[in-house]
């Protein structure tokens, strides 16, 4: 394929656009997933993460672990107010089937999914 | 006969971007964007950020990075370098594919149509495809490429209009590429650095070709 490196076309903006808002396949959006992983990983893992930077946050389901957030600029004066921390933590490109993870994980609070995090490979 | 610049702007291909990186806490913390200098009009999604402010334009989806000057002519490459420069720096481990910069010219002609313009630099009489097509409300453009800067230079011409039934314009739209070799050491960053040099002999070479239009000298 020819790589094309013109304008990019109002088209494709639209498109982009609209497939950020689109529903996932289980009705999740993308920032419901972002607000309730955020929020999450907020209550338990706040204070864990030495300062600001790039990390990988992973959730532990049943052993098995899943990368979840690759979270950008973390540190604790953006964390407080959870609205803000929402902003900074983006998720990874989700599965239907991680998306379908964390959110059973999420609603269910008798088994809070476990939270672990390490810098990405390339900030080491 | 006018000639004006309408557009221009550099472009990154790469295998993919992650938008969500480009927030504006990012971009200010990195010194890519003054705080003040950020403007209303910002979107950030997964699959987007358009990020406004006094100096240029950033539009990024994931297989493009877009960066529109927004300064004076005179500062312009040093916009591109630097911010641009910055980005990929900061970026190293994306694999990026090519660079490109684009800038479009609009020529008025003085007197007569956009036809007229176009037959007087383009129209090949004996032609036979123009003896196939037929001249019945015709429109004419043209396209050129050539190696040049250790690019592809890609040129489409073609009638314009605005607002108007009939276009009253040849627009000029340039495409300098330079496309970079998968390099995992660091040379694809060293490449875009020297590629992104060339904005402003870019920039002169497009208006010299856009410019030849206007000087034909043809009586129309």
């Amino acid at each position: 394929m020819v790589t094309q490196t013109r304008a990019i076309p109002e088209e494709a903006v639209d498109k982009r656009l609209s497939q950020s808002v689109m529903p996932r396949p289980n009705g999740m959006r993308n920032h419901d997933i972002l607000a309730m992983t955020a929020l999450a990983f907020l209550t338990q893992s706040c204070g864990e993460l030495a300062s600001a930077g790039e990390f990988l946050a992973q959730v532990q389901d049943e052993g098995i672990s899943r990368p979840m957030l690759d979270i950008q600029e973390f540190d604790a004066m953006i964390a407080r107010p959870v609205t803000r921390a929402g902003l900074s933590l983006m998720p990874m490109e989700l599965s239907s089937a991680d998306a379908h993870v964390i959110e059973t994980a999420l609603s269910n609070k008798s088994a809070k999914p476990t939270f672990a995090t390490s810098r990405l490979p390339e900030m080491k | 006969m006018p000639i004006k610049l309408v557009g221009c702007n550099v472009a990154i291909v790469a295998a993919q971007f992650n938008p969500s990186i480009f927030s504006q806490l990012w971009l200010v913390r990195h010194g890519i964007v003054d705080e003040d200098d950020l403007l209303e009009g910002c979107i950030h999604t997964d699959q987007l950020a358009r990020v406004s402010s006094k100096k240029f334009h950033l539009l990024v989806i994931p297989p493009q990075l877009q960066l529109v000057p927004t300064v004076p002519e005179e500062d312009e490459a040093v916009v591109v370098a630097t911010k641009v420069g910055a980005i990929v720096h900061l970026l190293p481990h994306t694999p990026y594919v090519a660079i490109g910069m684009n800038f479009n010219w609009q020529v008025f002609p003085d007197s007569g149509t956009v036809l007229d313009l176009a037959k007087s630099l383009f129209y090949v009489p004996t032609s036979p495809v123009s003896a196939a097509v037929g001249d019945d409300n015709l429109g004419l453009g043209a396209y050129y490429s050539r190696d040049i800067f250790g690019g592809r230079m890609r040129l489409d011409i073609k009638p314009r209009s605005e607002g108007h039934v009939h276009a009253d314009r040849l627009q000029f739209d340039f495409n300098f590429q330079f496309d970079l070799n998968q390099d995992n050491t660091g040379g694809n960053i060293r490449s875009i650095d020297h590629h992104l040099a060339n904005w402003s002999k870019a920039k002169q070479e497009s208006l010299r070709i856009a410019q030849a239009a206007v000087s034909t000298g043809v009586s129309i």
